[in-house]
């Protein structure tokens, strides 16, 4: 029986209704879960009852509940990896690449049960189980409409659709209801419809080799899961019957959420552009592009911070790097080793280059030495990811690339911290004397 | 404090069951969505990389952003030149010297860019009343535009408003960084102290950047 273990105290008899509701929706799903147009042999089974009290072990179940600014944190980043990585699932379905969706499913898994971690420490292990459950069956509509597209069987796009449109009316609907109105169902929906409409878009777009609107699509749906992740913990927390601690979106907590969500893009999106440009596929040029997006807007940042001439130098620095992440990618598949030496040089010297520059631009709040080692694991990382994936060991490919989007998060707390200290530092103090008093009386009767 | 989520907790609540129920057979049968990707067959990849990839070079073009030049409010007929602001010697930030004039803090963020730009304007003189009088009038959703050297234009939407006192300044409100543009309008509000010749409250108005 499924059961939240600590409900909203107002609103338990809603939430019940719903947990439960939720648990049939799981217990029918195997009722009604055959596959007659499954793809070829050799697919995990669907999920099934017994599936839904299966072996936790390997999970990363927190010792205990995360803080409410950590559960922020944790949720962006995860529901994020999770958009990234359902991409990276449907579009290697559409180019009919087995081998790289199998791993991308594992990451997905992965991604799955640590999102799932989340929800054990705030309700419970059944609640997260049926959590994983239907995570889990709503990327495998996703990845069935891309096979659809892929294989231009319109009866399996248009259901996948369709079901996936009536999830997301009905759901919205029935949320309306079971809250008396609590959750807006038209909010939830509009919600819950442009995550879903940019996942079908992105795919749509991939397969209609219009790269440039995948990336794009790739990224507006990336960046849409932050505020969602936002407002799920905001939800998880004061659902508990707590409020909200202020440092829970204070400016610090925001600076170091927007920086998360860009280097975390940053990582993901030169994985995708090494990959891309390896093995010769068509969208390396939007993914270059995406990358080049994403640079722009980190050193806007830097300017806004630091003034233009640190911007200047901040993207001559972050070019060269990424220039020479696209030389060794160039000099592994030239198999020239003389060349992969040579941009590892590369690389070695903007680690102690751009670790200086952030040290200096920061007042020696960033120290050099552990910058310059964070740096040096960001570059061994997408290196590794890289020469795994060429190797066609897409499972380790994977796993790298998990761990070096991850890390970009654990930089970006660093940075956020050290550049609102530094612009603190240089701020006025106090408040601006802007009155005179001539009109006083009216000011002060409002 | 403005309210800028776009999120909200019920929308949470709402999106968390619905991601729940997505799974769920809610809808008809949905046999025909059950594959996930096949068990792997190895193979190893093409390297054949991309003719693009040995002439990529990342992005160096950056265009600074033009310093701002006029301020213009329509909802409270404000349309006025812009001062540039810096530190006074006591650390506080200094104030436009004409009381029909607003004035920019020029080490923040310039209007457009990503951070909160900050500009001031009094709400009175000793005469009558200043550029900023109305400022506390402006609601969610009014248009504030920022006029810049280069000719173009940035446009914010209000966002949100809030009264602080001067002793308890939320500097990290309006100074912290961001990594959207957004605009911080600052003037006096609350009672004024006589004797110190201050108000004792400043009203900040909070706009983003209108998409």
């Amino acid at each position: 029986m499924f059961a939240w273990a600590r409900p909203h105290p107002l609103a338990r008899s809603k939430i019940a209704v719903v947990a439960v509701t939720a648990s049939v929706a799981f217990a029918t799903t195997t009722a009604c879960s055959s596959s007659p147009d499954a793809d070829d042999g050799g697919q995990p089974a669907p999920p099934t009852a017994d599936a839904a009290s299966h072996d936790r072990a390997g999970h990363a179940v927190a010792a205990e509940a995360p803080s409410a600014v950590e559960l922020r944190a944790q949720l962006e980043q995860l529901l994020g990896q999770h958009a990234i990585l359902t991409v990276r699932l449907t579009r290697a379905r559409l180019r009919g690449d087995a081998d790289l969706a199998q791993s991308a499913d594992g990451a997905l898994s992965k991604n799955t049960a640590d999102i799932g971690a989340l929800i054990e420490a705030a309700y419970g292990a059944q609640a997260a189980e049926s959590f994983e459950q239907g995570w889990f069956n709503h990327v495998t509509s996703l990845f069935n409409y891309a096979r659809g597209v892929a294989d231009d069987d319109a009866t399996v796009t248009s259901v996948a659709r369709r079901q996936l449109d009536d999830y997301v009316n009905e759901l919205s609907q029935y949320f309306d209801e079971a809250t008396n109105q609590v959750a807006s169902a038209a909010v939830v929906e509009d919600e819950l419809r442009m995550h879903v409409d940019h996942l079908l878009e992105q795919v749509d777009a991939y397969a209609a080799k219009d790269y440039e609107g995948a990336f794009q699509l790739e990224r507006e749906t990336y960046a849409h899961m932050f505020p969602l992740g936002k407002a799920l913990a905001a939800a998880i927390v004061t659902g508990e019957g707590a409020d909200l601690p202020a440092e829970f979106e204070s400016p610090a907590a925001e600076l170091q959420s927007q920086l998360g969500m860009t280097l975390g893009e940053h990582a993901e999106l030169a994985v995708d552009a090494m990959r891309s440009g390896i093995t010769g596929l068509p969208d390396f040029p939007a993914a270059a592009g995406a990358l080049d997006q994403n640079t722009t807007e980190l050193t806007g940042m830097i300017e806004s911070v630091f003034g233009a001439e640190s911007a200047g130098s901040f993207q001559q620095l972050w070019s060269d790097h990424i220039d020479a992440f696209v030389a060794y990618t160039q000099a592994l598949a030239g198999k020239d080793e003389g060349a992969q030496e040579a941009a590892e040089g590369r690389l070695t010297g903007f680690n102690s280059d751009f670790a200086q520059f952030l040290s200096t631009a920061t007042q020696g709040r960033l120290e050099t030495a552990a910058l310059a080692d964070a740096f040096v694991m960001h570059e061994e990382m997408l290196l590794k990811q890289i020469n795994e994936y060429a190797a066609a060991d897409y499972a380790t490919a994977h796993q790298v690339s998990y761990e070096a989007y991850q890390h970009m998060f654990a930089l970006a707390d660093q940075a956020a911290t050290a550049i609102g200290e530094t612009v603190a530092a240089g701020s006025p103090k106090g408040g601006a004397q802007t009155g005179d008093g001539g009109m006083a009386t009216a000011i002060a009767g409002g | 404090m403005p309210d800028t989520h776009r999120l909200t907790t019920r929308t949470a609540w709402g999106y968390l069951f619905a991601v729940l129920l997505l799974g769920g057979c809610a809808v008809g049968d949905r046999g025909d969505v059950s594959a996930r990707p096949a068990a792997p067959a190895s193979a190893t990849p093409s390297l054949t990389p991309h003719s693009n990839l040995s002439t990529y070079r990342s992005t160096r073009a950056h265009s600074e952003t033009a310093l701002p030049v006029r301020l213009r409010i329509p909802a409270i007929d404000v349309d006025t030149g812009l001062e540039s602001l810096g530190l006074a010697s006591d650390q506080s930030i200094e104030v436009p010297t004409e009381p029909g004039v607003a004035g920019w803090w020029e080490r923040g963020p310039r209007p457009g860019q990503v951070g909160p730009a900050v500009i001031l304007g009094h709400v009175d003189s000793k005469a009558g009343p200043a550029v900023f009088f109305r400022l506390d009038r402006l609601e969610r959703g009014d248009e504030v535009l920022v006029d810049r050297a280069d000719g173009s234009t940035a446009r914010f939407v209000v966002t949100g408003q809030g009264t602080y006192r001067k002793v308890a300044f939320p500097s990290d409100l309006v100074y912290y960084p961001t990594l959207d543009p957004e605009l911080r309008l600052v003037t006096c509000g609350g009672p004024y102290d006589q004797a110190a010749g201050t108000y004792t409250e400043n009203l900040v108005v909070f706009a983003a950047q209108a998409s």
